[in-house]
């Protein structure tokens, strides 16, 4: 228990530090706001899949993976597909705008204040529906992993969070992410790894396990979106809303030109990729070995599934 | 969808003279650039979406079994990965070797053209 609060500490040293740094080279408007546009291809796209391999997709999307099967790997899917509509669409045209925030590039686009108010009102509320979940997991988490309690969990990751971004501007924010990038990616391939070799890195074998083990059903579509039109609806979601994400489309104000932009959008598309198609094979490994009764015992009680960190459904896609 | 809104370059006043060595004309980037990602969009957008249907309505389909206990629909959710990491790769390969050399030649053009020389 110690040990955990220890490393925690140590990281939340060491992201402080960095906002410290940031915050001595940060003066002018576009270095706060854009990291003065100076970043390569990829740390950009290093920082953006930060932005992805949250907790929400670490945990989510395996959890959803070994709770309901196939339905959590088109969670997981989601997001990578959403990236080439922000490739072929978005990103370039954002970074040629040469603007700071969404907003400013909606007014530039639409020449009327009140399109401004739109954009306004949009990210607060992406925000908040984005923000109270990852804080609640934040906390629970946090009390799960150190013994620190719930209360004070929570306001030590919020307010850490406002320092970074107030002191720290974009330059902070983007090393930060970057920080957390390395290690979610790096200790996911550890689990994975150390999954695969029960199995003797062969994933048909996990599949056969499930398969055995809960029936085929589990490994088929609709054990968690029930309602046929949920899974289109899920689809659409991802593929045109990705693209609205105020906190992913500030990362292509950082880069200086737009074909660091597009090579920023190929490193995340390869690195979290690769982590989506990891917490499905995680999820499935996890399943079996975890010795989970039917889905059928579980379902009217998750609270069981605390021992494996999983999360609320509504809440997993990142 | 945010395509730059664009104007053509080229001013309409040019004499044909001018017109034969004229550079690309924002114009033809856009219907470049469309020739090049319309079929793209159709293929992700086809394969992701129709996955989503299938799942919704065709399950029986997506029980078919393929090697082992994978069945269709994990080797389809499998395809659309890959189908995403390559018109990445394409895309980007294209914008690098066609699309930014003719902005640049649009570029230059019209600073030559505004800057008395």
């Amino acid at each position: 228990m110690s040990a955990t609060l220890g490393i925690f500490a140590v990281i939340l040293l060491l992201t402080l530090g960095i906002t410290y740094w940031a915050a001595r080279r940060t003066r002018t408007t576009s270095e706060f706001y854009a990291a003065d546009s100076q970043l390569t291809a990829s740390q950009n796209g290093f920082a953006l899949a930060g932005d992805w391999c949250s907790a929400a997709a670490f945990l989510g999307f395996t959890g959803l993976t070994s709770l309901y099967g196939m339905d959590g790997a088109f969670y997981a899917l989601g997001p990578l597909v959403a990236f080439c509509t922000v490739l072929f669409f978005v990103a370039e045209p954002l970074r040629n705008t040469g603007k700071y925030t969404l907003g400013d590039v909606i007014l530039y686009r639409m020449q009327k204040r009140t399109s401004l108010l739109a954009a306004v009102c949009g990210t607060i509320v992406v925000n908040f529906a984005y923000l109270m979940p990852q804080m609640a997991g934040a906390g629970v988490l946090v009390k799960l992993l150190t013994g620190v309690p719930y209360n004070v969990a929570v306001i030590v990751v919020g307010g850490s969070m406002i320092i970074y971004v107030a002191f720290g501007g974009m330059l902070a924010t983007t090393w930060v992410q970057i920080v957390k990038a390395v290690l979610m990616l790096t200790a996911a391939a550890i689990i994975l790894l150390l999954s695969l070799s029960k199995v003797h890195f062969n994933p048909i074998i996990l599949f056969d396990q499930a398969e055995t083990r809960y029936g085929a059903k589990f490994l088929l579509p609709g054990n968690y979106l029930k309602n046929p039109l949920d899974q289109i609806s899920l689809g659409m979601g991802y593929v045109f809303g990705l693209a609205g994400l105020p906190h992913v489309m500030t990362r292509f104000y950082t880069v200086p030109d737009a074909k660091t932009a597009r090579r920023s959008v190929l490193w995340v598309m390869f690195l979290a990729g690769t982590f989506f198609v990891g917490t499905t094979l995680q999820g499935l490994s996890d399943r079996t070995r975890s010795g989970l009764p039917t889905r059928a015992a579980i379902s009217p009680c998750p609270c069981s599934l605390s021992t494996l960190g999983e999360e609320r459904g509504p809440w997993a896609g990142t | 969808m945010p395509f730059p809104r664009m104007q053509s370059a080229v001013p309409r006043n040019v004499t044909p003279l001018d017109r034969e060595a004229a550079p690309p004309s924002v114009a033809d980037l856009v219907s470049m650039k469309v020739r090049f990602i319309a079929p793209m969009i159709v293929i992700y957008i086809f394969s992701y979406i129709g996955l989503t249907v299938l799942a919704g309505f065709a399950k029986t389909f997506l029980a078919l079994k393929v090697v082992g206990s994978l069945n269709l629909g994990f080797l389809l959710i499998g395809a659309n990965y890959v189908i995403a990491w390559v018109l990445a790769l394409l895309y980007v390969r294209v914008a690098n070797h066609r699309f930014d050399p003719m902005v640049e030649r649009i570029a230059t053009a019209k600073n030559t053209r505004e800057l008395p020389s």
